[in-house]
């Protein structure tokens, strides 16, 4: 797929990339789009208490367990794990909790990665209450998909109540993923509690949402606003329920990262990379930028090898690399926002 | 061989069942099997099926008489993780609901696997897991007749999570 480009960035030709140099490129000229992440259900794995918990979620009891799991014995390991990936997290949780073979089973390798590549996903889904809903098998899923379900380009986040993977533009923008919250359905269909009672409800999270990082500590229910006009049978009454930003969208999301294999069958985890030449170049008054809206560019996340292609036909990324002294203005972007340092400090890469 | 001709199947426990070609073959262990061997010498023979229980076995094929028209299809293509289902055609609903014993149920489940039912497979693991789904950690125990094996500082460690995962508690 070709790279999106504004037409003042885009290079006359495709920079001849030669292998060797790519992680080093991709160090230099990407970064780690914070501000992104934030915005949305944010889970430190260093500030919150609950850490030691969750690591020792995904380990079994140190001993040597009998086959004790009743009926279930008899199935082979891989149907069982088959059932237990269907079912839903909180079920899997009380199963797990039966016997220490059932511990030993749940904590395959497979679920303990799950555990830790979604953990902010795992502990949205917990403390939202929303892990009735959602298997392991869902979780799997979302992780191996890059796509936005939208627009089809990477995406790095998750709508929890739709359950779709989308890309930041999309979670801000598309009709498909709006949300509203309870009370302003309420008002604008003037309907009665009974009535948004059957709508599918999301309890938010205590925290800081959306670009501005608005506060938002009550807990409040919010509602798909397309699910609401399917079930009230007609579009919403107020543009305000479905134009413009709306903090909903944010509180409904949180980051998730892609996770694939190499070559050598080794997890990748790649929670999404910016460009850093985009973003200095949207700084410099010599650089016209007519053809595109600059959120839309500092908010695009690209996966490392997206980022690559998106390198080759983007000018200004090109020159940075080629010109280190531009790099150094952004030696704080680097140590703040650089995926690797980041994850480093999140206990992901040991 | 025409499909619709009558095939007998021995099940562990010397139980002979009668069964359509067509259906015996939905079963791929015995399909491929019915391709190598010889027709003549084996027609009219019964055909082992040694590792499944005669009752098990009664069912699956009643199970694959009725599916019989279908199309042999794959869940799972390798790379491709098998999507789960999220409710069963009426048929099969019934299929299942009248099965009602655990103990066969898992052994249906584990005679589709052995005898390579994809399709079957997929529904007995759905059912299981249904049946799973929304019990507590006690309810579970007793539905899987599981004895409890935990030691109290394991017990106490369950605690600590639960104090973590469930604060309604």
């Amino acid at each position: 797929m070709d790279p999106v480009l504004p037409r003042e960035y885009l290079s006359d030709h495709e920079y001849p990339l030669d292998p060797r140099q790519a992680d080093h490129i991709v160090e230099a000229v990407s970064y780690y789009n914070t501000s992104l992440r934030e915005s949305v259900i944010w889970l430190s794995r260093t500030e919150e208490k609950t850490v030691a918990i969750w690591a020792s979620m995904a380990r079994p009891f140190p001993r040597h367990t009998e086959k004790t799991l009743g009926y279930l014995d008899t199935l082979p390991l891989e149907i069982l794990l088959k059932i237990l990936e269907s079912i839903d997290l909180r079920s899997l949780f009380e199963f797990r909790n039966t016997t220490a073979r059932a511990r030993q089973v749940v904590d395959s390798e497979k679920y303990r990665r799950a555990f830790e590549d979604g953990y902010i996903l795992f502990g949205a889904l917990v403390k939202m209450e929303w892990w009735t809903k959602v298997s392991l098998y869902d979780i799997y899923k979302a992780l191996r998909t890059s796509a936005c379900e939208i627009c089809g380009e990477y995406g790095g986040f998750m709508s929890i109540l739709l359950w779709k993977r989308c890309c930041y533009m999309c979670l801000r923008t598309a009709p498909e993923l709006r949300m509203q919250s309870v009370t302003n359905v309420r008002k604008y269909y003037g309907v009665g509690k009974s009535q948004t009672n059957q709508l599918t409800q999301l309890q938010s999270l205590p925290g800081f949402y959306g670009m501005s990082n608005a506060s938002q500590q009550p807990r409040i229910s919010v509602v798909s606003v397309n699910e609401t006009a399917m079930f009230f049978g007609r579009p919403p009454p107020e543009p305000k329920m479905w134009e413009g930003p709306s903090k909903c969208n944010f509180i409904a999301s949180c980051p998730l990262p892609f996770v694939h294999y190499d070559a050598s069958s080794q997890p990748v985890i790649e929670l999404g990379v910016s460009c850093l030449g985009c973003y200095w170049a949207m700084s410099q008054k010599d650089i016209p930028t007519l053809s595109f809206k600059k959120d839309e560019l500092c908010e695009k996340i690209y996966t490392r090898d997206g980022f690559l292609r998106h390198f080759q036909w983007c000018k200004p990324a090109q020159r940075m690399w080629k010109t280190p002294e531009l790099l150094r203005p952004f030696a704080s972007i680097f140590i703040r926002d650089r995926g690797t340092d980041l994850l480093e400090d999140e206990g992901i890469l040991q | 061989m025409a499909d619709n001709s009558m095939v007998t199947l021995m099940a562990a426990d010397h139980i002979e069942i009668q069964a359509t070609l067509q259906a015996v073959k939905q079963c791929a262990t015995l399909g491929t099997m019915l391709e190598v061997l010889d027709e003549q010498q084996t027609l009219g023979l019964p055909i082992p099926v040694l590792e499944v229980s005669g009752e098990a076995l009664k069912k699956v094929i009643e199970w694959c008489e009725y599916h019989r028209e279908d199309m042999v299809v794959e869940t799972e293509q390798p790379g491709v993780a098998a999507q789960i289902l999220t409710s069963l055609p009426q048929w099969d609903t019934e299929f299942f609901a009248n099965i009602g014993d655990k103990d066969l149920l898992i052994k249906i489940c584990n005679a589709s696997n052995f005898l390579e039912i994809p399709l079957l497979l997929q529904y007995s693991i759905f059912v299981i897991a249904q049946a799973l789904r929304g019990k507590s950690t006690e309810e579970m125990r007793a539905f899987l007749n599981i004895e409890n094996d935990l030691t109290p500082e394991e017990e106490q460690k369950i605690r600590e999570d639960n104090a973590w995962a469930m604060p309604q508690n």
